[in-house]
């Protein structure tokens, strides 16, 4: 491999995400696993115990799983909301597609065909590409929709509450509630699949690419040669009249001058 | 047609009854229609008042169950709902008259009682081949149906197939069997589902409507809160055992004859809506739990179809075989992750065939530089 040696840090992810992803996976983890004991539970098959004395004491009783999911389930809906509240103050947090960019749809075929492995003339290099942009948008759907099935199964112990008044429209919607409880128990399958390609990927990044993509979301921080083509996600054109947080160091510098495609998409 | 006010006061003076008689039966009645005690002032307001209503009452694409439930009120007694707490005019089931004078009967009822009466209907409404699956007095069902909500005041519907189309709408749905409400509009509907509902909840819906005139607080899905604002098995006497992780692993097992929480063999309780929990059945003498079967979610939309009723999950049907999705979603883990871990490795390869391919282009052309080119031993 050909070592870069003169690569620039670029502070990509503020704090408060890094906090908020790491609270989201530890809940996203407890939720999935209490999840599968809630919809496939056994103490006396696990224990071997026939008598509830025994049942009552066990720490891993249903109530206690049932309680570890509800209060791992408010982590998550919080750390959901936080992490969205927090990309409107930072622009690095943003990790949502923008359908409306030439260079969206154009990045979108570039990363396919690079991790279809077939050779291309030219790639570039992406803060964070089209593919996982659409990932990211596809896992926040996800997210609602677990989260707002979840509350309104949740919620309907106490029918006539606020939250029973507004997630219980849900279970209408679904018609019935058995099709949410359905929902709730595919959706979660999802994330586990989530989990094993955005772990991969990252790993991968950081390997091929050594731009500390793994590191990243502990530091915040990503290592690049050249400016990455979607740069203007951390350094905003000035005329749209958006605060601007100029990280220090991100001058655009393009990584091949005369390629024409690349002074295309940028003044997309 | 009479003068005196046909209040149900007005009846048990008649009959000669004393006002504690009557002011008992005011209590029964607050209790039976899920209201709070502090209501008992304006139910004895109401029934010195309020007019006894008139009810038409239908049967359509259905197997009359909810009648049978009915019949078997206790609290109060169906007779005394049908002979003396409301007028009612038809019920081709009921009646003691049939044929064509009953039908000329229920024309006239319509004619001049218009937008005064409610129509309580059974049973779905089948509309395939202009709704000829299901004819009473000679004419389709529907056509029987739109006529009567014409000058109806409120419309109850009796059950799951009047709710929301029933056993008959189950995939593929043959005879095109709706609910009544997807038939009629701009009225005001209360669903009372069930297969069949719980007798005492029938009664007391139509009792509530009686003496307040008004339509009981309905849930987002059109049913009265009173009777199904909480899950069964959020009211269940199997729920300890829920709580503590003791289930019935199959249906003759020691879990079973102990009488533990039939969640594992398919219960409905925990997505279920109704008073089978607290109201019970047949004067308070049991329900499908206490009798050791799993509940089946008989008044939820669309229960018909949401089987097998004996496991937690619905089938997924495979090539030669059924599954779920929890063996679904391992399988497909084990293969995300074998995928990833195959990919991993080819990108590594290719990356590794490069390097050479590289470095043996960087030396025939002479600028392969040692120092610059390969440190970390050429690859990672």
């Amino acid at each position: 491999m050909l070592i870069h040696t003169d690569k620039k840090a670029y502070v990509v992810f503020s704090l408060w995400l890094r906090i908020f992803h790491w609270t989201m996976v530890l809940s996203v983890t407890a939720l999935f696993w209490t999840g599968l004991y809630i919809g496939d539970p056994g103490f006396s098959a696990l224990t071997g115990h026939v008598e509830p004395t025994y049942a009552v004491d066990a720490w891993f009783s249903m109530e206690t799983i049932r309680r570890i999911h509800f209060i791992a389930g408010f982590i998550l809906a919080f750390s959901f909301i936080f992490r969205i509240a927090g990309a409107i103050y930072n622009r690095g947090d943003r990790l949502l597609p923008r359908f409306n960019q030439k260079r969206y749809w154009y990045g979108l075929r570039e990363t396919t065909l690079h991790y279809l492995m077939i050779p291309q003339k030219h790639e570039h290099h992406w803060l964070r590409n089209s593919l996982a942009r659409t990932a990211y948008a596809a896992v926040y759907l996800l997210f609602i929709a677990e989260i707002t099935t979840g509350f309104a199964m949740y919620a309907m112990v106490t029918p006539n509450s606020w939250m029973a008044v507004l997630f219980s429209p849900v279970i209408a919607l679904l018609g019935g509630e058995y099709n949410v409880h359905i929902v709730h128990h595919y959706i979660a399958w999802c994330f586990l699949f989530f989990t094993i390609v955005h772990v991969y990927m990252s790993f991968r990044e950081d390997v091929m690419e050594e731009s500390g993509e793994v590191s990243s979301m502990v530091s915040g921080m990503k290592y690049y040669a050249h400016d990455p083509i979607d740069i203007e996600d951390l350094n905003a054109k000035r005329h749209r009249g958006e605060r601007v947080v100029v990280p220090t160091g991100t001058t655009y510098r393009p990584s091949n001058p005369d390629d024409p495609k690349e002074k295309e998409l940028l003044n997309d | 047609m009479k003068d005196r006010l046909n209040s149900l006061w007005t009846l048990f003076q008649e009959r000669r009854l004393s006002r504690r008689t009557f002011m008992k039966s005011c209590v029964a009645l607050t209790a039976v229609l899920g209201l709070p005690p502090t209501m008992l002032d304006s139910v004895v307001k109401a029934a010195e008042t309020k007019e006894l209503p008139t009810v038409i009452w239908l049967h359509g694409h259905e197997c009359t169950g909810c009648d049978e439930s009915f019949i078997r009120s206790s609290s109060p007694f169906a007779s005394d709902v049908i002979l003396n707490m409301i007028a009612l005019e038809y019920d081709d089931t009921l009646a003691a008259a049939g044929g064509a004078p009953l039908e000329e009967h229920l024309h006239n009822i319509i004619q001049n009682k218009s937008g005064k009466y409610i129509l309580a209907v059974e049973g779905g409404v089948p509309l395939e081949e202009n709704g000829i699956y299901c004819t009473v007095g000679g004419r389709p069902f529907v056509e029987v149906l739109k006529e009567c909500a014409k000058g109806a005041v409120a419309i109850i519907e009796y059950g799951s197939c009047a709710a929301w189309g029933g056993i008959q709408a189950a995939k593929p749905n043959p005879t095109n069997t709706v609910s009544v409400s997807s038939i009629v509009s701009g009225k005001p509907i209360i669903k009372v589902s069930g297969c069949p509902p719980i007798p005492e909840v029938m009664t007391g819906v139509i009792m509530h409507y009686a003496l307040f005139g008004q339509i009981p607080p309905l849930d987002n899905q059109g049913r009265p809160k009173q009777f199904y604002g909480n899950r069964i098995h959020d009211t269940c006497y199997r729920r300890p055992f829920f709580d503590s992780g003791l289930f019935v692993e199959e249906f003759d097992d020691a879990g079973s004859k102990a009488g533990w929480c039939l969640y594992k063999v398919g219960c409905r309780g925990p997505q279920t809506y109704n008073s089978c929990g607290n109201l019970r059945w047949w004067n308070g003498l049991s329900y499908p739990i206490q009798s050791g079967h799993g509940c089946i979610g008989c008044s939820e939309k669309g229960f018909w179809d949401n089987d097998v009723f004996y496991k937690r999950i619905p089938d997924i049907p495979m090539a030669n075989t059924i599954t779920t999705a929890d063996t679904v979603g391992t399988v497909a883990a084990f293969s995300a992750t074998g995928a990833v871990i195959a990919h991993g490795a080819l990108t590594l390869a290719k990356n590794k065939y490069d390097d050479i391919k590289e470095e043996k282009r960087l030396k025939e052309a002479g600028l392969w530089d040692e120092e610059k080119h390969n440190n970390n031993g050429g690859g990672h």
